[in-house]
């Protein structure tokens, strides 16, 4: 009884998908739409408690996140590492991995671009900024790879082990900028400059660097790889149904496992990103959560390549805008973060909204 | 997967309107405030002309008295009751003594102190202090787009590369070797207890001096120095200040930031001697605190304001200590009259001896 | 028959509209006191929708439901239980570890609130098992019982809460043929004392047996409603349907030679509570033959399939596959063999519901040639591929770039034959082929499986359906806990024979 509960498309009406297409498309737009004005309305009233105009602080907010050449810079600026990290969220997701662990990956992975950055003095940037990026991303994918083998071998749950390996690669970086790693002559927990030749170069005369076009193009590679690649296929496969990828004779714990390597790859390059385009030097506290601003990032693109790119840039922009807003009105940064905690959560729920209408309707209806 | 283009496109697009609906209200509301900002910033071309003419000579940009815009960065919140309080002390002093415009934003990220410090400086703010080693970085790749701008990192690097940056740097040595020889002089077990939150030199350093201090005036003494790895945890700094207690321990110099009124909790409690940092922390533990090493950033920034004011503003590192008074020993409040005389004495004389640079405590931070 | 008394239920032009789908179009049906009325009709025909709106689950659009003629407003099952109305769903809800009395009881206010009086329980219980011949120990756990006798404990469920309309949904489908004879006795004395039953089902010699009257709904519309004994199983099925309806399929008989293509040896698995629950099945399935294994669910045929096709391990014995040994070799190694399969649950193991038509139909062969070349899935070749297989197993609509779970279940049971019988199979394992389909999907199926029995393919057809291992194979065998208890050739079936071993009997 329960299987009709939904009801099914009539076998000769295609027209009734289209439809279904274009309603779902509208309250696509609106729901997350509605939800960031929810959320600023919510949050008027603690600026406004402060003793700020909300809305110059909200004037402030856009200009310094979309309108000025300045808020356009730091918005391309802090999407890259959320969109690397979002799409490292999504890979696992596609596969049906919760891969909460970003934050430990992105560390792991300016661990490794660190190790070559320090090493490769004199080398030609041509082959010592590959190698930094590479190595980054091979760090983040080992760092997942622990997570995701424990998984597929032994079953035990990825939602906690890569949470525990946020903590253990938080803090194992923290260790080795203060002791093996330091710069000499150790007065500072953080390691030497990388070498020059591994930083990426700065693009159209602003702070705007490489970064943000390694992440495109992981966009695209990742979009490649998921929709027209057999390994993409696989791990959709086992994402939507392990059961049946099992019995059509995929290796679902072998998918599984190279899914979370790719997740903590891209996580990795997240990390790679802030050392090559900001940092220049492993240090403590560097990502300001990247690695979990990107499941909010990923869930609102629907973990979709293209939609991550576009998340990516809205959840930067209020990154960017809410620090502007501080500086340009002077509330305090409890509310920004207020604010910025209050956007993700109505943006995130309210992707969520239209199953739960769903729901609720096809149980019960009052007339 | 257009859809989602399109829902991304539709958000950006509201925010924007979201913007231009706000205007028309703000305008009018500013207009007066508006009116003061063109004429401050008229003003302010006029001292750009005067610092290009010299500039064939490396020196360091000039702000008259009248136009003083200062921002200040912070890696924590102003009402840490240490650290980061101090600063936001200073810059309220300065506010009032020059009526200076201020600024500051709170709990600054690693990814985002570039934007704070290039978005400050395109406001139009002419010094913009920061404070925390690890700003340094940042400022300096700042500093080196805005030459009209004036720059100090306090506690930052030595040696900053740039005409328009300085750092402050405290000489905590000093009091550090004044209040070991207060310990020194009262122990009575002949042990004494300095825990640290973590190390790192503007805590190790003034913890070295301590030891020699107290060794200075009491050759049987044993300083135990040890760490608790935390700013904030107030009952690891109680555990650990109540062990160094059992073993025999009658001093407790605890020096961890927000954690550090465990340990002088725990020195009333058992009822032996403890003795405060940063601030004058008498209040934690009245009748038993000896005094307080206070080292006064506060002071300091207000100090390096009336040399940019004066005209006499270099782009160095600025030593402070105890003859700039921002190093000092809190009064003995409570305790006065349970030390005795000569212990007094004893302190006052190396406090003479070092102001009139007879003695040097030889401990010095390297770079 | 009375038909001027009051009914005990009217429903009267009941609409329900859901995106996309009319599902009950201007309902009317009635049910008298002492009247078996079934509901016939395909699968998404509108009857689960009709049912789920009188028990409170669904809100309808417009319409009235009447019950003894006074207007009833059910919004919830709560205020169905309220209004005498009691359903027994296809899956029971009972908890296992619990007596009969308790199960009965839960839910209720209990006799002694707040206290429990289980000695009043038992005997309100005792006296309503008396009163209709359930023949059930009141104090027994429900985990000892068949599963006829859980299906009782529903309906005693339901009578203890006071229903004088009881709805059962497909109560046929878990039974084995002696209990279906059971329940219909218990029917017939509900039936007496009164009771309306309204009887869903798609068996058409059921419902003839059992019905007093019978509704024909398709499309969301009441086609006919007509009496039993003026209509036959064809004229039902052509209702139901809208077409005629073939349904003994013409079973062929092939001079051909014939070799072992499956080869079970003493094959003994356990399951995942590493109890053994296939204790030691041999088998042998030869090319251009249907080997029909019946028997009623749970006796060890999903152990059995999962053994054979590589998701379970296997404790001991041999399975060989045109005489090669793939005991314990993995799924994909033994599809390599030329093995297709159909497997018991298309949603779960069948396809990947979020998948489009097209990536459906590529699920063993995507990595190879024509569907992947220098590494990158071809989606040209993919859909144009998939376009010919969609029309050939006229899944409807043939749009390969629909999503799986955007089909009706038989045209998703289509897709999974258009992937497995692709690829001419050697083998072809059928689980529960037809399960949850309707009378056109059904011959459909039954069809196909034909053709690939013309076309020499060995077949092994996994079914409780009873009917469809009877109407299908040339050599039927009857599985009961875990071994094969009786194998017969298609001229010696015994109906009788099978019953009873279906129900753990011995037949000398």
């Amino acid at each position: 009884m329960t299987e009709n509960l939904q009801p099914t498309i009539p076998d000769q009406t295609p027209t009734g998908k289209t439809n279904k297409t274009f309603m779902s498309s509208l309250t696509n737009i609106l729901l997350p739409l509605g939800a960031v004005l929810l959320a600023m309305l919510v949050g008027a009233i603690p600026i406004a408690i402060a003793g700020v105009s909300p809305l110059d602080a909200y004037r402030e907010l856009m200009i310094g996140a979309f309108g000025s050449k300045f808020g356009i810079s730091e918005t391309i600026i802090k999407s890259a590492p959320l969109i690397l990290a979002g799409l490292g969220f999504a890979f696992a997701s596609r596969c049906g991995l919760f891969n909460i662990g970003g934050e430990g990956q992105i560390y792991i992975g300016a661990l490794g671009t660190t190790l070559v950055g320090i090493t490769v003095y004199g080398l030609s940037p041509w082959l010592a900024m590959p190698l930094a990026i590479l190595v980054g991303g091979l760090f983040g994918s080992f760092w997942a790879a622990i997570p995701g083998v424990l998984k597929a071998r032994f079953g035990i749950s990825e939602v906690i082990t890569t949470i525990m390996f946020n903590y253990i690669g938080i803090n194992l970086v923290a260790y080795l900028i203060r002791g093996p790693l330091v710069e000499p002559p150790g007065y500072f927990p953080e390691t030497a400059e990388l070498a020059k030749s591994t930083w990426y170069p700065m693009l159209f005369g602003s702070r705007i660097h490489l970064g943000i076009l390694v992440a495109v193009l992981f966009s695209i590679l990742i979009y490649i790889l998921l929709w027209h690649t057999p390994l993409g296929y696989q791990v959709r496969a086992v994402g939507m149904n392990a059961a049946a990828a099992e019995y059509a004779g995929i290796k679902v714990k072998r998918n599984m496992i190279i899914a979370m390597m790719i997740s903590g790859a891209l996580a990795g390059l997240a990390g790679t990103n802030e050392m090559l385009g900001i940092q220049h030097r492993l240090i403590e506290a560097f990502s300001p959560g990247f690695g979990f601003d990107a499941i909010a990032v990923s869930l609102l693109g629907q973990n979709h390549p293209l939609g991550i790119v576009l998340s990516g840039i809205l959840f930067s922009g209020l990154r960017a805008g809410a620090g502007a807003m501080q500086r340009a009105v002077g509330i305090p940064d409890a509310i920004v973060r207020t604010l910025q905690g209050l956007v993700v959560l109505f943006v995130v729920a309210s992707t969520m909204l239209p199953q739960f209408i769903a729901r609720i309707r096809s149980f019960r209806q009052e007339k | 997967m257009k859809k989602i283009a399109v829902v991304m496109m539709a958000i950006v697009m509201v925010l924007g309107l979201a913007l231009t609906a706000c205007q028309p209200q703000t305008v009018v509301q500013t207009v007066e405030v508006e009116k003061t900002v063109v004429v401050e910033k008229a003003v302010e071309k006029t001292v750009v002309v005067e610092v290009e003419k010299p500039a064939e000579a490396a020196e360091a940009p000039k702000v008259a008295p009248g136009e003083l815009r200062i921002a200040l960065l912070l890696d924590g919140p102003i009402n840490d009751q240490g650290w980061n309080q101090g600063a936001y002390d200073g810059l309220a002093a300065v506010k009032t003594k020059y009526l200076a415009d201020v600024a500051y934003s709170e709990s600054v990220a690693r990814a985002d102190m570039e934007a704070a410090f290039t978005d400050y400086a395109a406001r139009g703010y002419n010094i913009i202090f920061a404070h925390g080693f690890e700003f340094s970085d940042a400022a300096e790749k700042v500093a080196a787009q805005f030459p009209d701008t004036i720059f100090v990192v306090t506690h930052g690097k030595a040696g900053l590369t740039g005409d328009n940056i300085a750092t402050i740097q405290y000489e905590e040595e000093q009091i550090g070797f004044l209040l070991g020889i207060l310990a020194g002089k009262m122990t009575k077990s002949n042990k004494v207890a300095a825990i640290g939150g973590y190390e790192i030199p503007p805590i190790a350093i003034p913890f070295k001096a301590f030891e020699l201090g107290a060794k200075e005036v009491n050759p049987n003494v044993a300083v135990s120095i040890s760490w608790i790895d935390s700013w904030t945890d107030i009952a690891k700094m109680k555990e650990a200040a109540n062990a160094a207690i059992a073993t025999g321990a009658d001093v407790i110099f605890p020096v961890a930031s927000g954690a550090s009124p465990g340990g002088l909790y725990a020195a009333a409690e058992a009822g032996v001697w403890g003795i405060g940092y940063s601030g004058d922390q008498y209040i934690f533990a009245p009748d038993v605190t000896l005094s307080s090493g206070i080292v006064d950033t506060g002071l300091s920034i207000e100090l390096v304001v009336d040399e940019i004011v004066n005209g006499t503003f270099k782009a160095t590192d600025y030593w402070y200590g105890l003859k700039d008074n921002v190093v000092r020993l809190a009064p003995y409040h409570n305790t006065e009259d349970k030390i005795p005389q000569d212990v007094k004495d004893t302190v006052a004389e190396w406090t003479q001896k070092i102001l009139s640079g007879e003695y040097e405590v030889p401990i010095k931070m390297e770079f | 028959m009375t038909k001027d008394k009051i009914p005990l239920l009217e429903m009267r032009d009941i609409t329900k509209r859901f995106p996309g789908v009319l599902a009950n179009d201007r309902i009317n049906f009635r049910v008298h006191e002492g009247e078996i009325h079934s509901l016939l009709g395909e699968n998404g025909a509108g009857k689960s929708t009709l049912m789920n709106i009188l028990y409170g689950l669904v809100a309808p659009d417009s319409g009235k439901i009447l019950i003894r003629g006074k207007e009833a407003r059910i919004h919830s099952p709560l205020d169905a239980i309220d209004k005498g109305i009691g359903m027994v769903h296809q899956h029971f809800m009972l908890v296992d570890r619990l007596s009969v009395v308790e199960n009965v009881v839960i839910g209720t206010r209990p006799p002694g609130y707040p206290v429990f009086r289980k000695e009043t329980a038992v005997e309100r219980v005792s006296r309503l098992i008396k009163e209709y011949g359930f023949e059930i120990d009141p104090l027994s756990p429900v985990h000892l019982l068949s599963v006829g006798q859980q299906q009782r404990v529903e309906i005693i469920k339901a009578l203890y809460r006071g229903a004088d309309l009881l709805i059962l949904d497909e109560p046929t489908a878990v039974l084995t043929p002696s209990e279906v004879i059971e329940l219909f006795r218990l029917l017939q004395n509900l039936r007496q004392a009164g009771h309306g039953i309204i009887f869903i089902t798609h068996k058409l010699n059921e419902t003839l047996e059992i019905s007093d009257e019978i509704t024909v709904i398709r499309q969301g519309r009441v086609v006919d409603t007509v009496l039993p004994q003026n209509i036959d199983r064809a004229g039902l099925a052509s209702l139901m349907v809208g077409r005629n309806v073939l349904f003994d399929l013409p079973h062929p008989v092939f001079e051909r030679e014939q070799r072992v293509i499956l080869d079970i040896q003493d094959l003994k698995v356990v399951d995942d509570r590493k109890i053994e629950t296939v204790k030691g099945v041999s088998i042998q399935v030869r090319n251009g033959e249907i080997f029909g294994v019946a028997g009623v669910d749970g006796n060890g045929q999903r152990e059995l399939v999962e053994a054979m096709t590589g998701l379970r391990q296997c404790a001991s014995g041999s399975i060989i596959i045109d005489g090669v040994e793939v005991t314990g070799k993995s799924p994909g190694e033994i599809l390599a063999q030329g093995v297709a399969h159909i497997p018991e649950d298309r949603q779960v193991r069948g396809l990947v519901m979020g998948f489009r038509i097209d990536e459906n139909l590529i699920l063993h062969d995507f990595n190879k040639p024509p569907f992947t070349r220098r590494g990158f899935l071809q989606h040209k070749e993919i859909y144009r591929w998939a376009s010919q297989r969609a029309r050939d197993f006229d899944i409807r609509p043939p749009e390969p770039r629909l999503k799986a779970q955007q089909l009706s279940g038989g045209n998703q049971q289509k897709v999974v034959l258009a992937r497995e019988l692709a690829k001419q199979p050697r083998l072809i394992i059928a689980v529960q082929p037809t399960r949850g389909l309707d009378v056109g999907a059904t011959e459909y199926v039954h069809r196909k499986l034909m053709e690939a029995r013309s076309d020499n393919a060995a077949i092994l057809l996994v079914s409780t359906e009873l009917e469809e291992v009877l109407s299908l194979s040339d050599i039927v065998a009857v599985m009961y806990e875990g071994r094969i208890v009786g194998t017969m050739a298609r001229d010696e079936i015994d109906i009788g024979k099978i019953g009873l071993l279906m129900g753990g009997g011995h037949v000398d």
